[in-house]
């Protein structure tokens, strides 16, 4: 597991009541991104979703400063009269 | 993506909106090594946004900018206007600009934009969507006023305040903060600043 992001959702069932709190977790696995339900006290409890991660670029290629769109100059504020 | 936690945490973060605090800078028409005509100038923003990385808060200090709203003209931009938050992204370089500048640039301008693939534009921007704690406001724009949830940071503005308060990320005044961002929409603010600082300019490209 490379990196990962969480999400603290109270999914309800089906009569509107509130499930404990769970934690869904995505991870990068290789070309994958796999989504898992994890309890507060990060204890697994099963997978949500696996999906294919289509940028391909590692951790270290993601962050490098890369060029940059100059634009700036072309939005232009108009002044209040 | 979701870009405020839900519940924040007992500490100070990067990204983190507070509130609270004086901002101040000097003012002077030109530098001079014995200073004598030069103002002081506070403000004191609505809200304001922690920009010192999250494993150096504390020492007493705080790199802070202000909360501010967007700039109307981007809402011109369709890109723009259907998700705001896309400015903190990378982008093709027509997405950059609305439909009309891009065809207003040229083809030889054009060519060379495209050259450039996807990358972060308006550098010196990063933009906080709507939330209920840090409220609407009325923007004039070119469809006439509206009301707007989101606002902006400038990196350009940029302050530095002296707290006795922040002793670490840990021992900080909590009651002082009232949103944080989602690891995720961190990740992008610290891609952005990194991006704004670490450009590189023409005069300087080999």
């Amino acid at each position: 597991m490379t990196d990962q992001n969480e999400d603290v959702v109270n999914p309800a069932d089906e009569t509107g009541e509130a499930f404990p709190s769970f934690k869904i977790v995505s991870c990068r696995f290789g070309s994958y991104i796999i989504k898992i339900r994890l309890t507060p006290t990060n204890e697994f409890v099963d997978i949500v979703e696996v999906s294919f991660d289509s940028d391909f670029r590692s951790i270290r290629q993601r962050n490098q400063i890369g060029g940059f769109h100059n634009v700036s100059d072309l939005y232009e504020e108009r002044e209040e009269k | 993506m979701q870009y405020y936690n839900n519940a924040t945490s007992g500490v100070f973060r990067m990204g983190d909106i507070v509130r609270g605090f004086v901002l101040g800078a000097a003012k002077q028409k030109k530098p001079n090594p014995n200073p004598r005509d030069y103002q002081v100038s506070l403000c004191n923003p609505d809200f304001s946004v922690i920009l010192t990385p999250c494993c150096s808060i504390g020492y007493k200090t705080l790199a802070l900018a202000p909360l501010l709203q967007i700039q109307p003209s981007w809402l011109e931009n369709p890109f723009f206007e259907k998700d705001l938050t896309n400015i903190n992204r990378e982008m093709k370089p027509e997405e950059a600009v609305s439909q009309k500048i891009w065809e207003r640039l040229g083809d030889q301008e054009r060519q060379q934009r495209l050259q450039s693939g996807k990358a972060n534009a308006l550098l010196e921007w990063f933009v906080y969507p709507p939330h209920q704690l840090i409220g609407k406001y009325r923007l004039k724009s070119q469809k006439g006023e509206i009301e707007v949830g989101h606002y902006a940071v400038d990196f350009r503005w940029t302050f530095r305040v002296e707290c006795e308060a922040v002793a670490n990320k840990k021992q900080v005044p909590i009651e002082a903060k009232v949103l944080e961002l989602s690891v995720e929409a961190r990740n992008e603010l610290r891609i952005k600043l990194s991006a704004y600082f670490g450009k590189v300019p023409d005069e300087d490209r080999i």
